[in-house]
C-alpha cells in the first residue's frame, strides 16, 4: 500500500468530501501569493477511493489555488484504492501533529479525529502531549468536545478570539450558550484572564439564579455595551467587566460603589489617597500622602488631623460601617 | 451501614478495633493486605484500616489573622461518607476512602501521655476534624475507649462532633461530665441541599436531647452558615427547634462560622456536586487566602443568630469560628483579646458549664 505518483484530473477529485480536512481557518492570501511565485513545492495527496475517483487527503488550500488558477490536472501522491480509510486518516493526523505550527483549532480537531482511532492511554500519553494539550483528569474528553464544535466556533479558536482556557471552560456548554458567549468574546477581544473572569462570573450568576446562560449573555444591558458604536473594544471590556461584577456581587458592588462616592465627595487634596481595606476585609485602611519637602509634609499631616474629625471622614466611615444588619451591637 | 469490604493492614489485624469491626460487620468481607494501596477515586462501601505512624494528637491549624479556638485534635481516621457539598475532605484527593487507624492502643497511649505531661493545662480535645466523630462509632466502639479515658483525667474534655444521630452506644458510658457531644446544625433548606446524607435536623436534635438526658454536655456549631434567599427564616426555624429540644444549661458553647473555603475547593465542588449553588455567594479572598462572604453578609448572618441565642440564654458561650476581631467587635461587642483570647473564653466555658478544672457547674 505504497503511495504512488499519478497524474490526476482535478475534476476526478471529489471536493465535497472533507473526510480528511482539518481546517486551520488561516488566511489564504499569503499562501496563494507564494504559490503564484513559486508554484507547488510539496505534492498534494489523494486517495483513490474507487477506480478513477479521488478524495483529497492533504493540500486543501493548495487545491483551491489550483482550481482558481484553472489547472486541469497535476501530479498527486495517491493512496491506492485498497488502503483502509482509518490508516490514511491516522497518517494524515500524525503528519499534521509532527509538522507542528498548529493553531488551537487544528489541535482540537486532530484530537477529536484521533479519538476513535487510539486508546485512551495513547491519547493521554502520546497524542495530547505531542499536541501540547493537557491530558489531566477529564481534559481529554473536554478537548475532544471542543474539536467537535461547529466550524464557525472553531474558527474563533484559530483567530485567537477565544483563549485556550476559555475554550476549555466552554467545552461542555451547549451550542446555544456557547454561541452567545463567543459572540461576546468576539465583540471584546480581551485577554485570556479577562475572558475567564467574565465567563466564570456569568456562569456563576446563571447557577445562582437558575437562569439559562444564553439569556444572560443576551441581556439588554450587555447588548447596549457590546453594540455601542461610540465605545472602542477596551472601553467595552471595562464596562462589561463592571456590569458582570455588579451581577455577580450585587451587594459588594453597591457597597464599594457607595464608599467610592463618599470618598469622591470628600474632595481630598490631589496629594492624598484614602483607601478602605481591600475587598472591605479587615480593619486596615490606608491614607497615602505625597509631599515635596518637610514643610509640605507638616502641612499635610495637619490637614490629615483635621480631616479625621471632619464630617466628610465621618460620612465615609458611616458608609463603611453601615450594613443592613439587624441587631448588630454597636459600640 | 453499607460497608461491604474492610481492607485491613496486617500490622493491625489483631487490634481491638479490627476485632470489633469483625463482630459488628458480620456481612462485610475482610481482606488483609501488607499496606493499603493508594486510591485515586472513592469506593463508597470500602473501609480501610491502616497502621498509622504519625501523631494522633495535633493542634488545630489556626491562622494568624482570624481568631482560632485553640482546640486539640485527636486524629483517628480520615474521610466521611456523609458527603456534604462543602466538605474540605474532598480536597484530599490522594486518600478518598473511609480510613481508620487500627493501632488504637498507640492512640490511647499518646492521649494518656500528653494529658499527663501538662496536668495544669485544660485540654479541649475533639475528634471531628478529618472525619465525623460518630459516623462509624456504633461499629468501631471508639467512644467506649475515649469517653471513660477522658472521664479519668481532670484536666481534659472531649468533644465528639457529628451530623449523625449515632448516639445509642453512648448511653451507659461513664463520661464523668468530661465529654460533650456536639452537632453541626443548619437551616433545613441547607441540610436538604448541601448535607443530604446527614441526619435530619429533627434526628440530630432528638439525639442531642437523649445525650443531655444521659448527662452529657452539648455543643452546637452553626458552621457553615450559608447566605441564601430565605436564610433568616431558615435559621430562625432551626434555632426555634433547638430551643425546644434542649435546656440551654446543658450547652457548653455554640459556634458560628460563615461559609469559607480554599479557592481550590471550588472546582472540586463543581465537579462532585454540579447542582449546588453554594459557591455562588458573594465571596472575597480573605486575609488567610480563603474565600469568604464579604463582611456585611457575615455581619448580617452572625447578628441575627446572636440576637436569638442571647435571648435564649444570655450567659451562653457563643463564639465565632475563624473570624477577625473587627467582626467580633461588631457582632458580640468585644474582641477576644480583651478577654484573654478565644482559647481562654472556651476554657472558661468548660470551667463554668462543665465544672471541669475548678469551675462551678451552672446546670448539671
Ligand atoms: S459530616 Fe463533616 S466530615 Fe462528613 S462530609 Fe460533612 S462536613 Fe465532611
Amino acid at each position: 500500500m505504497e503511495l504512488e505518483w499519478k497524474t490526476v484530473r482535478l475534476e476526478d477529485v471529489d471536493f465535497q468530501d472533507t473526510a480528511f480536512a482539518i481546517p486551520g481557518f488561516k488566511d489564504d492570501a499569503a499562501l496563494f501569493r507564494s504559490l503564484n511565485t513559486l508554484g507547488l513545492i510539496h505534492p498534494l495527496v489523494v486517495w483513490e477511493r474507487e477506480s478513477g475517483r479521488f478524495v483529497l487527503v492533504d493540500g486543501f488550500r493548495r487545491m483551491e489555488w489550483l482550481r482558481r488558477s484553472g489547472v486541469e490536472e497535476t501530479r498527486f501522491l495517491v493512496y491506492p484504492p485498497q488502503t483502509p480509510e482509518a490508516r490514511i486518516l491516522k497518517g494524515r493526523l500524525e503528519d499534521k501533529i509532527f509538522r507542528g505550527n498548529l493553531n488551537l483549532a487544528e489541535k482540537v480537531q486532530i484530537a477529536a479525529r484521533y479519538a476513535p482511532l487510539a486508546s485512551g492511554q495513547e491519547l493521554r500519553r502520546r497524542i495530547f502531549p505531542a499536541l501540547g494539550l493537557s491530558s489531566k483528569d477529564d481534559a481529554v474528553s473536554r478537548w475532544i468536545q471542543v474539536g467537535r464544535w461547529p466550524a464557525h466556533h472553531r474558527e474563533l479558536l484559530a483567530r485567537e478570539v477565544v483563549s485556550e482556557r476559555a475554550a476549555y471552560l466552554l467545552a461542555s456548554w451547549n451550542d446555544r450558550d456557547r454561541d452567545a458567549a463567543l459572540a461576546l468574546l468576539d465583540a471584546l477581544r480581551c485577554s485570556a484572564s479577562i475572558q475567564m473572569e467574565i465567563l466564570e462570573r456569568i456562569r456563576e450568576v446563571a447557577v445562582r439564579d437558575g437562569c439559562p446562560l444564553h439569556e444572560l449573555f443576551r441581556r439588554e444591558e450587555l447588548a447596549a455595551v457590546t453594540d455601542s458604536p461610540e465605545l472602542n473594544r477596551r472601553e467595552k471590556t471595562a464596562r462589561v467587566r463592571d456590569l458582570v461584577a455588579r451581577w455577580r456581587y450585587p451587594r459588594l458592588h453597591r457597597k464599594t460603589q457607595a464608599l467610592r462616592e463618599r470618598i469622591e465627595e470628600a474632595r481630598l487634596p490631589e496629594t492624598t489617597v484614602l483607601a478602605p481595606p481591600p475587598h472591605l476585609e479587615g480593619d486596615r485602611w490606608e491614607l497615602r500622602l505625597s509631599f515635596r519637602n518637610p514643610e509640605d509634609l507638616e502641612a499635610q499631616i495637619a490637614w490629615a488631623k483635621d480631616f479625621c474629625r471632619s464630617p466628610r471622614m465621618q460620612a465615609i466611615w458611616d458608609e463603611f460601617e453601615e450594613t443592613s444588619t439587624h441587631g448588630v451591637v454597636r459600640k | 451501614m453499607p460497608i461491604r469490604t474492610v481492607l485491613v493492614e496486617k500490622a493491625v489485624r489483631r487490634s481491638p478495633l479490627v476485632q470489633r469491626l469483625r463482630e459488628r460487620l458480620p456481612h462485610a468481607r475482610f481482606q488483609e493486605v501488607d499496606s493499603v494501596p493508594p486510591a485515586s477515586s472513592r469506593v463508597r462501601d470500602l473501609l480501610e484500616v491502616v497502621h498509622f505512624k504519625g501523631r494522633f494528637w495535633r493542634p488545630c491549624p489556626g491562622t494568624r489573622v482570624y481568631d482560632c479556638c485553640g482546640y486539640q485534635i485527636l486524629h483517628f481516621g480520615t474521610q466521611c461518607t456523609i458527603d456534604c457539598t462543602y466538605c474540605i475532605l474532598q480536597a484530599y484527593l490522594d486518600q478518598p476512602n473511609l480510613r481508620l487507624f487500627g493501632n488504637i492502643d498507640d492512640l490511647l497511649r499518646e492521649v494518656e501521655e500528653t494529658l499527663a505531661q501538662n496536668p495544669e493545662r485544660l485540654h479541649r480535645v475533639g475528634t471531628g476534624e478529618f472525619t465525623d466523630s460518630l459516623l462509624l462509632d456504633p461499629w468501631t466502639g471508639l467512644s467506649r475507649d475515649l469517653v471513660p479515658l477522658f472521664a479519668r483525667h481532670p484536666n481534659a474534655v472531649l468533644e465528639l462532633k457529628t451530623k449523625t444521630a449515632h448516639v445509642d452506644q453512648l448511653k451507659d458510658l461513664p463520661h464523668g461530665g468530661h465529654t460533650l457531644i456536639s452537632w453541626s446544625l443548619n437551616a433545613e433548606d441547607v441540610i436538604r441541599r448541601e448535607e443530604p446524607r446527614a441526619a435530619s435536623l429533627t434526628a440530630r436534635l432528638e439525639a442531642a436531647r437523649k445525650c443531655a438526658q444521659w448527662g452529657y454536655y452539648l455543643g452546637f456549631h452553626f458552621d457553615p452558615l450559608i447566605d441564601y434567599p430565605g436564610w433568616r427564616d431558615g435559621y430562625r426555624r432551626t434555632l426555634e427547634a433547638l430551643f425546644r429540644a434542649v435546656d440551654p444549661s446543658r450547652v457548653v458553647w455554640i459556634s458560628l462560622g460563615a461559609f469559607r473555603f480554599m479557592p481550590e475547593l471550588k472546582a472540586i465542588i463543581a465537579k462532585n456536586h454540579p447542582r449546588t449553588r453554594i459557591t455562588t455567594g458573594e465571596f472575597i479572598r480573605g486575609l488567610d487566602g480563603k474565600l469568604r462572604y464579604f463582611r456585611d453578609i457575615r455581619l448580617e448572618l452572625y447578628a441575627e443568630m446572636v440576637k436569638a441565642l442571647r435571648a435564649w440564654d444570655p450567659d451562653l458561650c457563643v463564639y465565632l469560628c475563624m473570624e477577625g476581631p473587627w467582626i467580633w467587635r461588631k457582632v458580640l461587642g468585644f474582641e477576644p483579646a480583651e478577654r484573654g483570647g478565644l482559647p481562654r473564653i472556651l476554657d472558661d466555658a468548660v470551667r463554668m458549664r462543665m465544672g471541669v478544672m475548678g469551675g462551678v457547674t451552672s446546670g448539671g
